[in-house]
């Protein structure tokens, strides 16, 4: 081992430097913390977080060793990561580690056709979800005179829906899953404006924004336990898409799946609005809300 | 058994049990406070081994051995204030968790070093978690070569090895996620 070595040679360094006097009339070199035993380093990896864990992998075999140690993962794992399991990744392989399991639920799944997406927040484990705008029911979407679904990589799905114009705004959406225990944020995310790439450049054409500063856009979620939240606001051009906060929601038995109902509407017919360009709906650990809020 | 949550000095009457540190140093300790040294109380459980014999830790210095006996005298007598009574319990803990933010909170990297090889050769289970705790505070952020440093850690890979890692690690670090 390199530290007992420069010990006998070249005296305590790094080492006891407190200890002056046993340290030089002992005959053993002093262990270093690179003697540790792998169980001992895997009881320090518990308390880091998972990008940290993979990060101090890299040290050496015997940290390497201990970033696969089971129990590591299991303390970063939601508590029904089973159930989870079976739900995004389908059967896996008996032997696979917790580690592997952890990573392959970090990854953005796919579920329902592809109209969702299911991962683990690396750092902390806590379950997030993204619906399509094709996963949600659009009142006139078959309409091309309203809304049409343009192709963008500015979408994690690849494509987002842009409405024209309409009278009757509503877009409704409806999820089952078992969110583990927590509590969850709900976001649409929208942009004011049609986006496009001109000459490799991103573009956003405001020309046919209009309506959104009349009457305020509601949004709304309610649970299938009996909670409910709502909110309300006017929708602005600022050029990005932006997380529009409909509310939070609470999971206190992982057990059972969650089902949540949202929409987002403005049915005032006495204006039509449109130039909107629809992504997506998001549920994210609530922990994160103020960052999201800030896009 | 020993006189829990009574006075502390070892030179009051009631079982004790002598340890050695590396460097020869003796210490007498209350039997009780021995036994939180999973180590000591295996050497113990060995039929014939009388309670006169001098433990040898060869593997701690005494320097740690005194903090190690320090910490577990103030972990048993916490231990006993605690009961059914939750705010006593309650109190009881907070002492506990500032006597251990206390005893971390002195130590330099090195002290910390030699305090987790003692409570885990010791086999101390609460001490090793708050020093590994402890640790990881100090770790956490920093960076491979400084984590290197501070655990004075070679680094036995091959090339290969470690460009395998390296890649069995990367989904941590790429970016999935909203925030």
């Amino acid at each position: 081992m390199g530290a007992s070595f420069s010990v006998l040679f070249l005296g305590p360094i790094g080492l006891n430097g407190s200890n002056g006097s046993s340290g030089s009339s002992s005959l053993q070199p002093k262990p270093s913390l690179g003697d540790l035993p792998e169980s001992c380093v895997a009881l320090l990896l518990v308390y880091l977080d998972p990008p940290e864990i993979c990060k101090l992998a890299r040290l050496n075999r015997a940290f390497r060793g201990a970033s696969l140690a089971d129990f590591v993962w299991e303390s970063k794992l939601p508590s029904n990561y089973e159930v989870l399991v079976r739900e995004v990744l389908g059967e896996l392989p008996e032997n696979l580690g917790k580690r592997e399991i952890y990573a392959r639920l970090c990854r953005a799944n796919s579920l329902d056709g592809g109209t969702k997406k299911v991962w683990l927040h690396k750092s902390t484990g806590d379950v997030c979800m993204s619906i399509a705008s094709k996963g949600l029911a659009i009142t006139g979407i078959d309409d091309r005179r309203y809304w049409n679904h343009i192709p963008t990589d500015e979408s994690r799905f690849c494509s987002v829906a842009y409405l024209q114009q309409i009278w009757w705004f509503e877009v409704d959406g409806e999820v089952e899953f078992p969110f583990p225990m927590g509590t969850y944020s709900l976001f649409f995310r929208l942009q004011l404006g049609r986006a496009s790439k001109r000459f490799g450049r991103q573009i956003c054409n405001t020309e046919h924004v209009h309506g959104w500063d009349i009457k305020p856009v509601q949004f709304q979620l309610w649970t299938s336990d009996g909670q409910h939240a709502a909110s309300k606001c006017f929708l602005s051009v600022s050029g990005k898409w932006n997380y529009y906060h409909v509310g939070d929601f609470v999971v206190d038995n992982s057990n059972l799946a969650t089902k949540i109902k949202f929409s987002m509407t403005q049915i005032d017919c006495t204006h039509t609005k449109g130039g909107l360009c629809l992504d997506s709906v998001l549920i994210y650990p609530s922990e994160f809300k103020e960052r999201l809020k800030r896009f | 058994m020993a006189n829990n949550g009574e006075n502390p000095s070892p030179d009051v009457g009631g079982k004790t049990v002598k340890l050695k540190a590396d460097d020869g140093e003796i210490f007498e300790v209350e039997e009780a406070v021995a036994m939180e040294l999973q180590t000591v109380k295996s050497f113990f459980d060995d039929d014939g081994v009388s309670y006169d014999t001098v433990v040898p830790l060869l593997n701690v210095s005494s320097t740690a051995l005194a903090k190690v006996i320090q910490y577990c005298r103030r972990a048993v007598e916490l231990r006993a204030k605690s009961g059914d009574d939750e705010g006593a319990n309650e109190k009881a803990r907070e002492e506990r968790e500032g006597l251990e933010a206390e005893l971390v909170r002195e130590e330099s990297d090195e002290g910390i070093k030699e305090l987790i090889l003692a409570a885990n050769y010791l086999n101390i289970k609460d001490m090793l978690s708050f020093l590994c705790r402890a640790v990881g505070d100090r770790i956490k952020n920093k960076s491979v070569e400084y984590v290197r440093r501070f655990f004075v850690l070679e680094n036995d890979f091959s090339p290969e090895e470690e460009e395998r890692t390296r890649n069995e690690v990367a989904w941590a670090f790429e970016g999935v996620d909203a925030d």
